[in-house]
């Protein structure tokens, strides 16, 4: 009865424990963890000290970085600057411990090409993925769309997307690779290639994300095809979208899914107060 | 024959005696639950970061079961002078060299496989959930022939030690830097003499390099990202990974008797 008696009083003093000082140490515990995340080793010395468990530490890395990554985004819709180091240094230490990981490399693309605009860097990335994976269809795939949508180079866009259909084996992907080779209406393309992406997004976080910036460029879509329609009737570009309405060339301006407004810049090309970001809203 | 024998069932005894098997299937247990936590926490790669998380589950088990089993019978045999009776027994030392290595390793396989079997119908179930996951059932039931080839060298080097020291914790230090030093060698020697070679001085490459050629190169056996990657992996060298394991083991092993043979133990 006394030892019942004193597991019990024992198993009472970790609750309260637990309910009392733990929440406040374990909140201080991971805000001091936040400024510690980019606190990597060198990648060599990181992957020698993984000694036999190389695949799950490179996955516990991945994990902190979509937590972390997460937990911004909860607070605010912008990711701050330095996300951009973290997610950098991650991908580095991570590619190098398992460098065949797909995940990271998928991460690393999505967010320092769509939020950090830092292009280079994620096709650094995914030259890497591809050596390490070369029968991957999909980082052919993003690869191409990198070069075509934030490089503008058609070319290199086409090849590797061409590259992706054989592995593939898609007619679809065959068709859109001729097409960019050709093609002059980025947008058209661009609502293509997200379709695809959205497809083939597992993650619904990263599938809400796309879905988000097709429905941006599918507004775009709608007021490019009115201007095109402006110029063939009046030979001129329209300075405004509203000169757009009142000729009957649009209904409605389509609502920017970024909370911006969209505009015509002065070579009549359709953007949006938004830039498409959720970083800042600017003005035309 | 019939003494090495003996030696393996009293160590088999033993380990039974110390829990051990019990405090394996306990501990896989608690690994299974883990398995459904990492399945909710990836992103792509599911199929393989659940092998590969039963892998690592399945060599840091068995690890630390030969490393805890190991470790408690040498304390027995020094520490507590159980060895002094044992050769005092009409019968070969080696005998005790071998039978004690044959029964740790005859309970590491029993390990090995039962924790693969405990985790198969798990892990097949998760699959089936995705019919795209590249998993081969052929190459899990083989993953364990590699790390009980690791297992050997590591329970044979603790051996040698116990041949050598006169205090188990001596023997149990220096079978964890073995460990240690086996899993290092290979990433510390291409560290230092590959872009940064001029940077080192000539003793330590030395150093690095004998060290190299001497001690086992452990992360040979390491092979979850070849089969969880389904990477290049050929029968022969898979063969090879094994040879060099056992003989490299039995190398140790007879080194181990004839300094076992002259041993003084006061």
């Amino acid at each position: 009865m006394r030892r019942l008696i004193i597991i019990l009083l024992s198993l009472a003093f970790i609750f309260v424990i637990n309910l009392t000082i733990m929440p406040s140490l374990s909140r201080r515990h991971r805000d001091l963890k936040k400024g510690y995340i980019t606190l990597f080793l060198s990648p060599s010395l990181e992957k020698w000290s993984a000694f036999e468990w190389r695949i799950m530490k490179g996955f516990l890395y991945t994990v902190n970085l979509r937590v972390y990554l997460g937990k911004i985004r909860e607070e605010t819709p912008v990711l701050p600057p330095e996300a951009e180091t973290v997610i950098v240094k991650t991908t580095e230490v991570v590619s190098c411990i398992n460098p065949h990981y797909y995940d990271i490399y998928y991460l690393a693309n999505g967010f320092l090409t769509w939020d950090f605009g830092n292009v280079e860097m994620a096709n650094k990335f995914l030259f890497k993925a591809i050596k390490y994976r070369p029968r991957d269809w999909f980082l052919y795939f993003l690869l191409g769309f990198n070069y075509f949508y934030f490089i503008g180079d058609y070319k290199k866009g086409g090849f590797y997307i061409k590259r992706a259909a054989e592995i593939r084996k898609s007619p679809f992907l065959a068709s859109l690779a001729a097409r960019l080779m050709y093609a002059s209406g980025r947008t058209e393309i661009a609502i293509q290639i997200l379709r695809s992406m959205i497809r083939n997004a597992k993650e619904e976080g990263w599938r809400k994300i796309l879905i988000k910036r097709l429905k941006a460029l599918e507004g775009v879509l709608i007021i490019e095809k009115a201007v095109e329609r402006y110029r063939l009737k009046f030979h001129k570009d329209p300075s405004t979208i509203d000169e757009l309405i009142d000729k009957g060339l649009l209904k409605e301006i389509p609502e920017d899914p970024y909370g911006g407004i969209f505009y015509l810049d002065k070579n009549g090309m359709v953007k949006s107060t938004s830039n498409f970001t959720e970083r800042s809203q600017r003005t035309p | 024959m019939r003494e090495v024998l003996e030696f393996t069932r009293i160590t088999l005894k033993q380990s039974v005696r110390l829990r051990s098997f019990y405090s394996a299937f306990v501990i896989t247990l608690v690994s299974l639950i883990g398995l459904f936590v990492i399945y909710s926490f990836t992103m792509f790669e599911i199929p393989r970061i659940l092998e590969s998380y039963v892998l690592s589950c399945t060599n840091l088990i068995i690890l630390l079961m030969v490393f805890l089993t190991l470790f408690s019978l040498l304390q027995y045999d020094i520490d507590r002078k159980t060895l002094q009776y044992v050769i005092a027994l009409p019968m070969r030392r080696r005998d005790y060299i071998v039978g004690r290595y044959l029964g740790i390793m005859f309970f590491s396989t029993i390990i090995a496989y039962g924790i693969t079997f405990l985790f198969y119908p798990f892990l097949f179930f998760l699959m089936k959930q995705r019919p795209d996951a590249p998993f081969s059932v052929v190459r899990y039931f083989t993953y364990p022939v590699f790390l009980l080839a690791e297992v050997s060298l590591i329970i044979s080097f603790a051996l040698l030690f116990t041949a050598l020291s006169t205090k188990s914790i001596i023997s149990i230090l220096s079978t964890v830097g073995v460990y240690f030093i086996g899993h290092s060698l290979d990433e510390v020697k291409e560290f230092l003499l590959g872009g940064y070679a001029q940077e080192i001085p000539l003793f330590s490459k030395i150093l690095v390099k004998g060290a190299w050629y001497i001690f086992p190169n452990l992360s040979l056996f390491d092979v979850k990202l070849r089969m969880v990657y389904n990477l290049q992996f050929s029968f022969k060298e898979a063969l090879m990974i094994v040879t060099y394991g056992i003989v490299y083991t039995i190398a140790v092993l007879v080194i181990t008797c004839a300094l076992f043979e002259r041993k003084e133990i006061l």
